[in-house]
């Protein structure tokens, strides 16, 4: 077979793909980042407060923990300005509020002011959601946690995520970060939705894209003669 | 021109511009793929930790005292340290590790308590080849995380590195050979040759667009290659 035959049949056989890659690099690239982020729109949020001259402690040992819980680690700070008992645990982050050992929920208007705190973008409020078990938008990085979605009406579409458990803004989002998650989908040819670019077909229809790019640059270098650049032929004297 | 012979100079001769670039793609987007993130991550060079922590009355009272002498604090943490429960203090430009049974402020780790925590952390048994205290001129391998931090080097094949914080004894980071190329590929692979970053850089834009020409007319060539046209008009007859 020749490196002809072989690049010809490669780009039959996986031309599609190789054009999806390049779109959606290209689309990516294209996009600006820090609004694919939610940069844009995002305004720093001041520094945690001190936790500052305490009162009395609620008795760590007192919180009312689900049975068989294992800790990792009791955190004590400030979650807006109630002082709190954020535990890392087997069943996840618990908080509690350290005074009274409570525990701690982000209500609705917490989470909405929060939100047009980190807000600097030019839209207005248009409504709050809850996700008990998390949006689909922020699965890949913050599995099934509770959160609230606060969105605005901006151009772009913003949407705030706010954690449920701590309060803290988790992400801000929008419709150019969407069109990014798709396209990476492609890019990573991650149709089963794993968030990962490790899966077999995208690993054999590579190996095959490396072998395209090999035989086109050898088809480049024997295709080319000194007549493509304006020079005469090398003539024997 | 007939558009047949245009479709393959033009693929040509864009095979010429951006054909190198085609190939570092298909190379590094073969190695990224291959390799699996988790492995490229380090998770196989570092042994699970027991990191459970007991609640008792007498941490309670380290902890008390440690929040009644630490106003400026923005977090306190009870968490399992270099093997035991420890108390972690963080105030705006100082971090400190307390004993949470003793109440004792925790020295920061000599080398050969690095060493002895590099050890206890890494699952392999080759012997430690180097450890330095970097102070300054953070490596860029660290990304943006905050030195000082101890440098233990393993002698092993793959070229181990653990990075160690000083106050708390924690592993920061690991690295490792793997870990080493994929990010130099990944910098072939968006063209950012400076902070390996920003997939906006003009360079990525400009021949990703080449690329999808190159990849356009290559498609445009295969059409009149395999006589598309011919092949509708036979096939409809």
């Amino acid at each position: 077979m020749t490196i002809r035959t072989l690049h010809k049949w490669l780009s039959i056989i996986i031309g599609i793909q190789v054009l999806i890659w390049v779109l959606s690099g290209s689309i990516i690239s294209l996009l600006d980042q820090d609004t694919v982020q939610g940069r844009s729109t995002y305004n720093a949020m001041p520094p945690v407060s001190a936790i500052g001259a305490s009162p009395v402690l609620f008795d760590i040992t007192e919180l009312a923990l689900p049975a068989n819980t294992e800790l990792q680690s009791v955190r004590l700070a400030r979650v807006g300005n109630k002082l709190n008992y954020l535990l890392d645990s087997s069943v996840g982050t618990l908080v509690f509020n350290a005074y009274t050992g409570e525990a701690f929920g982000v209500s609705e208007a917490q989470a909405q002011q929060t939100a047009l705190k980190s807000y600097k973008g030019t839209g207005n409020w248009v409504s709050n959601e809850y996700f008990a078990k998390g949006s689909e938008e922020l699965v890949a990085k913050h599995g099934h946690t509770p959160q609230w979605r606060i969105e605005f009406d901006d151009s772009i579409n913003t949407r705030v995520f706010v954690s449920g458990i701590d309060g803290r803004v988790l992400a801000h989002r929008n419709c150019y970060s969407q069109i990014v998650d798709f396209l990476l989908m492609l890019h990573f040819m991650d149709y089963a939705d794993e968030h990962s670019f490790n899966n077999l077909q995208v690993r054999v229809v590579a190996f095959a894209a490396l072998w395209l790019a090999i035989s086109g640059l050898l088809l480049v270098q024997s295709s080319f003669s000194r007549r493509d650049f304006g020079l005469k032929t090398r003539t024997k004297h | 021109m007939k558009a047949s012979r245009l479709s393959q100079k033009l693929h040509k001769w864009l095979g010429l511009i951006v054909g190198v670039q085609l190939l570092i793609w298909t190379v590094s987007g073969f190695y990224m793929v291959l390799m699996d993130i988790d492995m490229i991550h380090g998770d196989h060079l570092v042994a699970e930790q027991d990191n459970g922590i007991d609640l008792s009355p007498e941490i309670q009272k380290v902890l008390n005292s440690v929040v009644s002498t630490s106003p400026k604090a923005t977090s306190i943490t009870l968490t399992r340290l270099m093997g035991r429960p420890s108390i972690l203090v963080k105030q705006p430009y100082q971090t400190e590790v307390f004993d949470a049974h003793t109440g004792e402020l925790i020295p920061a780790v000599d080398e050969a308590q690095a060493n002895q925590l590099a050890t206890s952390y890494y699952t392999g048994s080759s012997a430690i080849a180097s450890t330095t205290l970097l102070t300054k001129n953070p490596p860029s391998e660290i990304g943006g995380r905050a030195l000082p931090l101890w440098r233990v080097n393993f002698d092993d094949a793959w070229g181990t590195t653990f990075y160690i914080s000083p106050i708390t004894g924690e592993l920061s980071t690991r690295r490792h050979t793997l870990w080493r190329v994929f990010d130099f590929v990944w910098m072939l692979h968006i063209m950012d040759y400076d902070e390996r970053e920003n997939v906006n850089n003009k360079i990525l834009r400009t021949v990703s667009i080449l690329a999808l020409l190159l990849v356009l007319t290559g498609i445009w060539y295969l059409y009149f290659r395999l006589d598309v046209r011919g092949w509708l008009r036979r096939s409809s007859s």
